[in-house]
C-alpha cells in the first residue's frame, strides 16, 4: 500500500514538482544553518558551550536551538531561526486586534498582503534587535569573537537579520509553491536535523559502555509505540452531528452524515505542555541562579530540579490545568451553540436549549483523558533520562514538544498531499477508463 | 497616416495600469503589434472587386489548414475581406480600433471596448475567422433578445463571406436548436448553451446530442457573465420530490410569529432565526417535536426558509412579483434575472407569501457552474465595456489578458466628484433641486437607482415637484432598449434601477438624433446616481452611459451616510461623529468622508473577490467528479462498460448488453443526483471541521472524493445485483427509476444567506508550532481583552 501512494504521488506531476521544491529548500535551510557568521571564532562557542552542558542548565540557549534547528550553537547565518517572524506575526496579529484602523485595512481590497508587508518590515526590526541582544552575548564568550567590536556587531547584525528574511522567504516559497506550511516545516527540519546527531551519541555511549544495550533497545521500540500512540491519539475525535435545518425536501439516504463537530481527543495540541514548561522555568532560573547566597532557596531549587519527582508531578498538573483551561477559550460551548442555533442548526436528540450543557459535558469528558496522555507524552523525556539513564538530547527527541510538534506537521503535510491527490485522482479514473478505488 | 495616429501615446502611460501591471495583473495597452497588423488589412484595395470575386476569395479560405488561420499569417486578408462584406452589406466603415479589438478576440483574449465603439462588428471578424476552422464559434450575448438581434442584423454579412449563421434561444424545439447548433456562427446566451450542454451531458441511449463539441466561444458582457454570474450553477431538474410539508400552513405560522419574542432578525448580517420561545411555538401549532427531532427536520427547515422570504427578501427590491411567479432581480445589474432561483425552497416560500400557486422546484439532476462550463470550449475570448477592476481574475480564473482598446472617438465626457448628505432626506430633496434645475434647461438626464422601490419612490417625488420623466423598471430587455433609446432626447428624464447600465446604447437626441446641436451645447447626457454600488464596475458602467462616441456628457453620484452601503457595512464607524445625522441639508465638503465610502467599496470588493476564491476552489473537485462520470457515462453510451462491472456481471467476453447498460446508466444518474446534494450540505457544514483543527477545505476534499468513489463502486454493485437477481425483467429496465419524465432547467441564484461568513475566515495562516507558539502570547491579551468586554457589556 505505502509504494503504491509513493507511486501515486510521483506521478502526479504537480505534486512531484511541488516535493522536490521543499526539499531543495529545506536542504538549502540546512546548509544555511552550518555557514557562520563572519568574525566568529567556533571552537571557542564549542569549547563554551560544551562547558555549559556539563553544568547542567537547560537553560535559554536549549530553547533557541531548538527551534533554529542548532543553528543556534553554530552561530550562524540562520541563528535566530524563524522565531523572529513568528512573534513579529503574533504582534501584528494583536494590533490588529487592538487597532480599528488596522483592522480596517486588513479588510480592504489588497489589505491582507499590506499586513503582510508591515509583518515583513517588523521582522526586519525585531531582528535587527535580537541580533544585537545576540552579539552581546558572544561578546561574553571568552575568545569568540576574532574582530574588532564595532565591525563585528556591525556584520553579525546585518548577515543574521539577512539570514532570517531568507529564511522567511524560503518558508513562504514552500508555502506557496512546495508542500505543506513552509514555516512548520522549517521548525519541523530543524528539529529532525538533530536526529543524526542524537543517534551518534546513542552508538558513541553504547559503545564506551555508559549505556546498557538492553536499555536502548527498550527505549527504541517504546519510541516506536509511542509515536504510534501520538498519531492514534491526534487523530482521535469525537463527532458531534450538527443538522442544520435548510432542506424543505426530505434527504435521500446516501452517503454518511457529513456535518459535525470533530471535538479532538486533544484539542490544544503541544500548547499546554509549552505553557507548563515555560511556566516552570521561570522559578527554576530564578532560584538557582540567587540559589547559593540563600538557603531556603538553594534548598526549594533542589526540590524543584528538572526530572525529580516534585517537578514532574507540578509538570503534569500544570499541563492537566492548561489543556481544561485553552479548551475552554478556544472551544467555547456557549459559543458554539449559539452559532449553531442563528444559523437554524441543531444538535439530533438534544434539545435547543440544553445544547450548551451536552457539549460542555463532552468536552469535559474528553479533555481528561487527552490532558493525561499529553502530560504523559511529555514527561518521557524525563523518565527516559532518569530510569535509562539517556543523554538529555537524545530524550528530547524521544517525547513532549519536539515529538509533538513532528508528528503534528507530518500529519498537516500529509493531509495536504493527500488534498493534491485527490484533486488529481478523478482525473486519473478518466484516464484509465476504468474505477477503482483508492489507494491512499 | 490616420492608424498611427489612433493610439495616443498617452493611454500606454496611464500610471494606474502601468502600476496594476507591475503588480503582475496582465492589462495591455501597447498595441502596436495589433496596429501594424491594420495597416496591413488596410493595404488590400478590395472596394473595386466584384461580389462574386470577393465571395470566391472567401470561400477559398474554407477547409484552409488550420495552423494557417493559428499563425494568423493570412488574418490581414480574411479581415479586409470581411470589413469589405460588412462595408457592402451593412454600409458601415470599419473603424481602426475595432479591428485591433477584432484581432484581440481572434487571439482568446478579453478587450475593453467603450460602449457604442461596436464591439458587435468586432466580434464578426473573430467568430468569422475561427469559424473556418470547422468547429463552429459561438458568441454568448447578454440575453436572448440581443442574441436574435446580432444573429438575424450580421446574418447578410456571415453570408456574404460563405458562412451560416444560426441563434438558439429559449422557445425552439430541439431540432431548431440542433440545426443552429451546426450553423457555423451560432448566437446563444450562456446560459442556454449551458442548459443545453447539461441536456445533452444526460441523454440516453437513441438519443441525439443537440450540441456539437465545443471550439470557440466569445463572451459579450464578460464581466457579468464570467465574474458576477459566473458561481451561480445551471441546473438540469426533474420530477418534484414527494413532500408532506403544505408551504401554505407553514406561511400562516410564520405569519403570526413576531420579532425579538420569536425569532431573532439581524437585518444587515441578513440572518433570521427562531429564539427559544419560538421554536417552542413552531411546535405547539404545527404539533410537532421539537428541533432536534431528526423527522421534524424538514419542517423547521420550512419554517427557517419561510422566515427569510418574510424578514430578508423585499418585494421591488430583491424580486417582483408577476403572475407567473416570483421573478428575481439581480443585484448587479438591477435587471430581471431571467430563469434564476433561489434554492432550498426559498422561492416557494416567496411565492406562497406573495399568494401564488409556487412553481415547482424539483430534484437537480446535474449542474455546472457557469464559470466550469465556459472553460468545456478550448478556445475562449470576451468583450465588455469594464474589465479593468477584474483584469486580475480574468487572468486567473479563465487565463485572459486584459487588452484596452482606445475609443475611436476620443472621450468628453466628465465624471464629477461625488455628493455626501448627512441624511437620505437631504440627499432626495438636493436630488429633486439638481434634477428640477437642469431639466428646466432641457438637458436629458438618466437617473439610476438601487431598487425598484426607490424608483417608485423618487418618480412620486418628481411627479410632486412637477416634472415630467419615465420610469423603467425591469421590464422586457425588448421595450427596455427602446425606452432607454429614447432617454438621450431634448428634455427626457428617465429613472432607471442601474439595469440601465448595460447592454444598451443611449444615442443622443433619440433614434432619430433631433436636436443635436442643441444637447450638444447643453452637455450632452447627463447621469446622475442615486446610491454607490457594492462594486465599482457596476458604477463604471451607469457613469458610462454618458459620452457614447465622443458625444459630451457628465456623471454624478449622490449619497448620503444613510445608505445601505454605508450602514451594512459600518462605515459610519470612521466617519467624523458631527456629520452624522445632522440636519444640514448641504453636501459634506469633508474629502476625508468620501475617501471612507470609496475605501469601503474596495473592502466590499475584496470581500466579494475572496468569497469568489473561495467557492471556486470548492467547486473545482465537484466539477472534475463531473466530468469524471461524464466521461463514464460516455463510454457506456459508446458500448463500454467498466471493467469491474462486467467482471462482476460474468459478461466480460459478450457483446455489449443493451439492458446492462441502461441499468446502469440509471442507477448512476441517481447516483450523481444524491451525490450532488450530499456534497451541497457537506459544504455548508465544513466550517464546523475548524473547531477540531481541520482545514476546512481538505476535509471537504477527502470527504467529497471519499464519498464519490464508495459511490461509483456502489453503483456498480448495485447494477450487478440487479442485473443478476432473476426477478428483473427487460420490462422494468425499459423504464429505469433514473430516467425522468420530464426535465427543466433554471439557474440557482446564490445562497443570499450562508452559514456564517463562514468562507470569509481566513483559512490557512501560520502553521501547527507556529500557531502554538502564537497561542501562547496572543492568550493571555485575549483573556484581557474578553474581561474587558464583559465588564462593558454589562
Amino acid at each position: 500500500m505505502a509504494s503504491n501512494s509513493i507511486t501515486d504521488i510521483l506521478r502526479v506531476k504537480e505534486l512531484r514538482q511541488r516535493i522536490l521544491f521543499t526539499t531543495l529548500m529545506l536542504i538549502i535551510f540546512r546548509l544555511g544553518a552550518a555557514i557562520p557568521i563572519p568574525g566568529i571564532n567556533i571552537n571557542a562557542l564549542k569549547l563554551y558551550f560544551m562547558a555549559q552542558e556539563g553544568s547542567g542548565g537547560i537553560g535559554i540557549t536549549e530553547y533557541l536551538d531548538f527551534f533554529a534547528g542548532g543553528a543556534f550553537t553554530n552561530f550562524s547565518v540562520f541563528m535566530l531561526g524563524i522565531m523572529p517572524y513568528i512573534s513579529t506575526s503574533i504582534i501584528m496579529q494583536l494590533l490588529v486586534l487592538v487597532f480599528p484602523k488596522l483592522k480596517k485595512i486588513s479588510e480592504e481590497e489588497g489589505g491582507r498582503k499590506k499586513i503582510q508587508r508591515y509583518t515583513r518590515y517588523g521582522t526586519v526590526l525585531v531582528c535587527l534587535i535580537q541580533s544585537y541582544v545576540v552579539t552581546v552575548y558572544a561578546d561574553q564568550i571568552p575568545d569568540a569573537i576574532t574582530m574588532a567590536k564595532l565591525p563585528y556587531t556591525l556584520i553579525a547584525m546585518l548577515t543574521v537579520t539577512t539570514g532570517t528574511m531568507f529564511l522567511m522567504w524560503i518558508g513562504e516559497q514552500i508555502t506557496q509553491r512546495g508542500i505543506g506550511n513552509g514555516i512548520s516545516l522549517l521548525i519541523f527540519a530543524g528539529i529532525v536535523a538533530r536526529m543524526p546527531e542524537a543517534v551518534i551519541t546513542l552508538i558513541r555511549g553504547v559503545r564506551e559502555g555508559q549505556l546498557n544495550p538492553v536499555f536502548v533497545i527498550i527505549v527504541l521500540a517504546m519510541f516506536v509505540v509511542i509515536i504510534a500512540l501520538v498519531v492514534y491519539e491526534q487523530q482521535g475525535q469525537r463527532k458531534i452531528p450538527v443538522h442544520y435545518a435548510k432542506r424543505v425536501v426530505g434527504r435521500r439516504m446516501y452517503g454518511a452524515q457529513s456535518t459535525y463537530i470533530p471535538f479532538k481527543i486533544n484539542p490544544s495540541g503541544v500548547i499546554p505542555v509549552i505553557f507548563a514548561s515555560s511556566i516552570l522555568t521561570f522559578p527554576i532560573q530564578i532560584a538557582s541562579s540567587l540559589g547559593p547566597e540563600i538557603t531556603w532557596l538553594a534548598r526549594f531549587s533542589y526540590w524543584i530540579r528538572p526530572n525529580g519527582v516534585p517537578y514532574l508531578i507540578i509538570y503534569t498538573l500544570l499541563i492537566i490545568f492548561f489543556a481544561y483551561f485553552y479548551t475552554q477559550v478556544t472551544l467555547n460551548p456557549i459559543e458554539i451553540a449559539r452559532q449553531i442555533r442563528e444559523n437554524g442548526g441543531s444538535i439530533p436528540g438534544i434539545r435547543s436549549e440544553k445544547m450548551e450543557s451536552h457539549l460542555t459535558t463532552i468536552l469535559n469528558r474528553i479533555v481528561l483523558p487527552g490532558a493525561l496522555f499529553l502530560a504523559f507524552i511529555a514527561i518521557i523525556p524525563s523518565i527516559v533520562q532518569r530510569v535509562f539513564h539517556f543523554p538529555a538530547q537524545v530524550a528530547m527527541l524521544m517525547g513532549g514538544t519536539s515529538l509533538l510538534i513532528m508528528v503534528g506537521v507530518d500529519l498537516d503535510t500529509m493531509s495536504q498531499i493527500e488534498g493534491h491527490l485527490r484533486m488529481h485522482h478523478h482525473d486519473g479514473i478518466v484516464k484509465k477508463g476504468r474505477i477503482r478505488s483508492r489507494n491512499l | 497616416m490616420k492608424t498611427s495616429s489612433l493610439f495616443h501615446k498617452k493611454q500606454s502611460k496611464n500610471p494606474s495600469y502601468a502600476l496594476k501591471r507591475l503588480k503582475g495583473i496582465p492589462i495591455h495597452t501597447d498595441l502596436e503589434e495589433y496596429t501594424r497588423r491594420v495597416q496591413r488589412i488596410r493595404s488590400y484595395r478590395l472596394e473595386s472587386l466584384t461580389d462574386g470575386s470577393l465571395k470566391a476569395r472567401a470561400e477559398a479560405f474554407r477547409g484552409e489548414a488550420l495552423q494557417s488561420a493559428e499563425s494568423g499569417d493570412r488574418l490581414p486578408e480574411y479581415f479586409a475581406l470581411t470589413a469589405e462584406a460588412v462595408r457592402r452589406v451593412l454600409g458601415l466603415r470599419v473603424h481602426d480600433t475595432q479591428l485591433v479589438a477584432a484581432q484581440v478576440l481572434f487571439e482568446g483574449n478579453l478587450a475593453q471596448m467603450r460602449t457604442g465603439e461596436g464591439k458587435t462588428l468586432s466580434a464578426v471578424f473573430a467568430a468569422a475567422y475561427r469559424s473556418l476552422e470547422g468547429s463552429g464559434a459561438h458568441i454568448l450575448t447578454a440575453n436572448e433578445y440581443l442574441a436574435q438581434r446580432d444573429a438575424r442584423w450580421m446574418r447578410e454579412v456571415y453570408a456574404f463571406l460563405g458562412l451560416s449563421t444560426g441563434y438558439v434561444v429559449e422557445n425552439m424545439t430541439e431540432e431548431e436548436k440542433k440545426i443552429a447548433y451546426r450553423r457555423d456562427i451560432t448566437y446563444t446566451t450562456v446560459k442556454q448553451a449551458g442548459f443545453d450542454y447539461l441536456r445533452d451531458s444526460l441523454r440516453y441511449p437513441g438519443e441525439e446530442r443537440i450540441q456539437r463539441p465545443f471550439y470557440y466561444c466569445l463572451v459579450d458582457e464578460a464581466d457579468f457573465i464570467m465574474i458576477d454570474e459566473a458561481r451561480n450553477p445551471l441546473v438540469l431538474a426533474g420530477e418534484t420530490e414527494f413532500s408532506d410539508i403544505d408551504p401554505e400552513r407553514i406561511d400562516r405560522v410564520v405569519r403570526s410569529l413576531t420579532e425579538q419574542t420569536h425569532f431573532t432578525l439581524d437585518r444587515y448580517g441578513r440572518n433570521c432565526f427562531l429564539t427559544l420561545e419560538g421554536q417552542r411555538e413552531v411546535q405547539r401549532r404545527l404539533d410537532c417535536g421539537g428541533m432536534h427531532r431528526e423527522e421534524d427536520e424538514p419542517l423547521y427547515a420550512a419554517v427557517h426558509v419561510a422566515l427569510q422570504a418574510h424578514h430578508l427578501l423585499h418585494r421591488e427590491v430583491d424580486y417582483l412579483v408577476r403572475p407567473e411567479g416570483v421573478i428575481l432581480i439581480d443585484e448587479g445589474t438591477g435587471r430581471v434575472a431571467d430563469r434564476r432561483r433561489w434554492p432550498y425552497g426559498l422561492q416557494t416560500a416567496l411565492e406562497v407569501k406573495e399568494g401564488l400557486v409556487p412553481r415547482k422546484e424539483g430534484t437537480v439532476l446535474s449542474s455546472v457552474t457557469v464559470h466550469h462550463f465556459l472553460t468545456l470550449y478550448p478556445k475562449l475570448a470576451a468583450m465588455t465595456a469594464t474589465a479593468v477592476s477584474a483584469a486580475g481574475e480574468f487572468k486567473a480564473f479563465y487565463g485572459l489578458d486584459t487588452f484596452i482598446i482606445p475609443p475611436y472617438h476620443p472621450e468628453k465626457k466628465e465624471d464629477l466628484p461625488d455628493l455626501v448628505f448627512s441624511t437620505a432626506q437631504a440627499k432626495l430633496s438636493a436630488l429633486i433641486e439638481e434634477i428640477g434645475k437642469v431639466h428646466r434647461t432641457g438637458r436629458p438626464i438618466l437617473v439610476g437607482t438601487r431598487t425598484v422601490k426607490e424608483s417608485a419612490e423618487l418618480s412620486s417625488l418628481l411627479d410632486k415637484a412637477g416634472i415630467p420623466h419615465q420610469v423603467l423598471n425591469a421590464k422586457n430587455d425588448r421595450s427596455e432598449a427602446v425606452v432607454i433609446a429614447r432617454a438621450g432626447m431634448l428634455g427626457a428624464v428617465t429613472i432607471s434601477t442601474n439595469m440601465a447600465g448595460r447592454g444598451t446604447d443611449i444615442r443622443l437626441g433619440g433614434p432619430a438624433g433631433e436636436n443635436m446641436s442643441e444637447i450638444l451645447r447643453l452637455g450632452g447626457l447627463y447621469v446622475v446616481g442615486t446610491n454607490r454600488h457594492a462594486s465599482v464596475r457596476i458604477d463604471n458602467q451607469l457613469r458610462g452611459r454618458a459620452g457614447r462616441q465622443g458625444d459630451p456628457g457628465a456623471s454624478r453620484f449622490f449619497i448620503s451616510l444613510e445608505d445601505d452601503l454605508v450602514r451594512r457595512f459600518a462605515i459610519t464607524d470612521f466617519i467624523p461623529r458631527r456629520y452624522l445625522g445632522s440636519d444640514n441639508p448641504r453636501p459634506i465638503s469633508d474629502p476625508r468622508v468620501a475617501k471612507e465610502i470609496a475605501r469601503a467599496q474596495a473592502i466590499i470588493e475584496e470581500q466579494h473577490f475572496q468569497m469568489r476564491t473561495t467557492l471556486r476552489r470548492y467547486s473545482e473537485l465537484l466539477e472534475r467528479q463531473r466530468r469524471a462520470l461524464v466521461t463514464v457515462r460516455q463510454e457506456a453510451l459508446d458500448h463500454r462498460l467498466p471493467p469491474e462491472l462486467l467482471r462482476s456481471c460474468g459478461m466480460e467476453e459478450k457483446p455489449f448488453h443493451q439492458e446492462l447498460g441502461l441499468l446502469f446508466l440509471s442507477k448512476l444518474d441517481t447516483f450523481w443526483r444524491n451525490h450532488l446534494v450530499w456534497v451541497d450540505e457537506l459544504k455548508e457544514g465544513i466550517h464546523l471541521r475548524r473547531l477540531g483543527g481541520e482545514d476546512p477545505f481538505l476535509a471537504f476534499l477527502k470527504d467529497a472524493s471519499d464519498a464519490f468513489e464508495k459511490g461509483m463502486l456502489e453503483v456498480m454493485r448495485e447494477t450487478a445485483g440487479e442485473f443478476l437477481s432473476p426477478g428483473t425483467t427487460s420490462m422494468h429496465l425499459k423504464f429505469p427509476g433514473g430516467r425522468p419524465s420530464s426535465t427543466w432547467t433554471y439557474m440557482i441564484n446564490d445562497n443570499p444567506f450562508p452559514n456564517f461568513r463562514l468562507f470569509l475566515l481566513s483559512s490557512g495562516g501560520l502553521g501547527n508550532p507556529a500557531k502554538a507558539l502564537t497561542a501562547m502570547f496572543v492568550l493571555p491579551f485575549a483573556l484581557l481583552f474578553r474581561g474587558k468586554k464583559k465588564k462593558r457589556n454589562s
